[in-house]
């Protein structure tokens, strides 16, 4: 209950921060343009953005089900909770309208091309799509650190073994490769699959949450230009920086598209639009992270009156979704 | 839906084709040429990366929508 009155307290001061900001904007009272007030409301608005997402994050882990879900009908298993599958859909828009609109403006530029479309409306379109983003990744962040969930880095203490993994699945050339320069033994099996790939781990996270992290911390400086005087010099570097990393995202993305696209890894797609992945599919591609969810399958079974099941349709095991 | 994908696909990994090759003849021409080579490389270097990086996305996509999928 004290969790759903926080985050009704945050949509609040969200809806309050906003009103205070466009009854200003809108009032006449500041010689904005378009361009100008746009980039106030945002910079104002990002306080309480960040907060509805640090709110959101908390809701989420303070309501967690840990443990696994089966679905009796099939045997699949929950490989994403439905409010991850939901922020995920939501960066995933995001980050889709603010590359098309950061494309569009840089591309300009460095064309020197005229556009069609008024210039203050690709802005604005790009600045609602940031908010979003931004709070997206505030709530995953905060939901991530307050749960402990770990499953998407390399376990402490584990990176070598981490890397072999990734050697044997990265396949021949490359993987070969990989283990020659860093001295890895591709003799011994590869470690079992826990509930990401090793690539998923070692690679693709990383990549994200570097660039993710870039082009948020430099966009958000970037916006409060206006606010605070940032020098010129520096605000230049920060611009570049912001480029740089939106060219990383787009990469980053076809590498993403690339992974989950390939025939034999479509269950890993459907599991990221309907949360459920499965079961022959995990014992065979996630073999550690199957033999955690059937060996904790009875002592989660006993906790589950205590912490009952979502609905009917499904039963609790070991394990957990992310 | 499967097909739905593998043309979403299809359409980034080609418009990133596209972007790629206006990076790379934006990044070498006579405009940038004169501003010297820190700022001709990352056009052109993004350009390429974006180019290679779509053709692996180009090749699943055409699987995905030929092949049998795992399940």
């Amino acid at each position: 209950m004290s969790r759903t009155i926080l985050l009704a307290a945050g949509v609040v001061v969200l809806l309050v921060g906003l009103g205070g900001s466009y009854a200003e904007w809108g009032s006449g009272a500041q010689p904005w343009g378009q361009l100008l007030g746009d980039n106030f409301l945002f910079a104002r608005s990002l306080p309480f953005t960040i907060g509805l997402g640090i709110v959101v994050g908390f809701w989420r882990a303070s309501g967690w089900r840990f443990g696994a879900e089966r679905r009796v009908a099939d045997g699949a298993i929950r490989r994403f909770a439905p409010g991850t599958v939901a922020l995920h859909a939501l960066s995933g828009l995001a980050l889709a309208v603010l590359m098309a609109t950061g494309g569009w403006q840089y591309l300009k530029g460095l064309l020197d091309a005229e556009t069609p479309i008024y210039m203050g409306t690709v802005y604005r379109i790009h600045y609602l799509a940031a908010s979003l983003l931004i709070f997206a990744t505030t709530a995953f962040v905060t939901g991530w650190w307050l749960r402990g969930e770990r499953s998407l880095t390399i376990p402490r203490g584990q990176g070598i073994r981490t890397l072999r993994g990734l050697a044997h699945e990265l396949g021949k050339p490359i993987g070969t490769t990989l283990a020659y320069t860093l001295g890895l033994d591709l003799r011994r099996a590869a470690p079992p699959t826990e509930q990401f790939t090793f690539y998923e781990r070692t690679i693709s996270f990383p990549i994200w949450v570097l660039a993710l992290g870039l082009i948020i911390v430099t966009g958000v400086i970037k916006a409060l230009r206006y606010v605070f005087p940032i020098p010129g010099e520096l605000l230049f570097w920060i611009s570049s920086v912001h480029v740089g990393s939106g060219v990383l995202l787009g990469l980053k993305l076809l590498d993403h598209l690339r992974y989950v696209l390939a025939p034999s890894r479509w269950p890993l797609m459907v599991s990221m639009a309907t949360g459920w992945i499965p079961e022959g599919y995990v014992q065979r591609c996630f073999p550690g992270w199957y033999a955690r969810l059937t060996s904790g399958a009875t002592a989660a079974d006993t906790s589950s009156a205590a912490n009952p099941p979502p609905s009917q349709a499904v039963r609790r095991a070991g394990g957990g979704a992310v | 839906v499967k097909y739905l994908w593998a043309l979403i696909g299809l359409l980034y990994a080609v418009l990133n084709l596209y972007v790629g090759y206006l990076l790379v003849t934006a990044g070498s021409g006579p405009k940038l040429a004169q501003k010297g080579l820190l700022i001709q490389a990352p056009p052109v270097l993004g350009g390429l990366a974006l180019a290679v990086l779509a053709l692996p996305l180009l090749w699943n996509c055409v699987r995905l929508a030929t092949a049998k999928t795992d399940s």
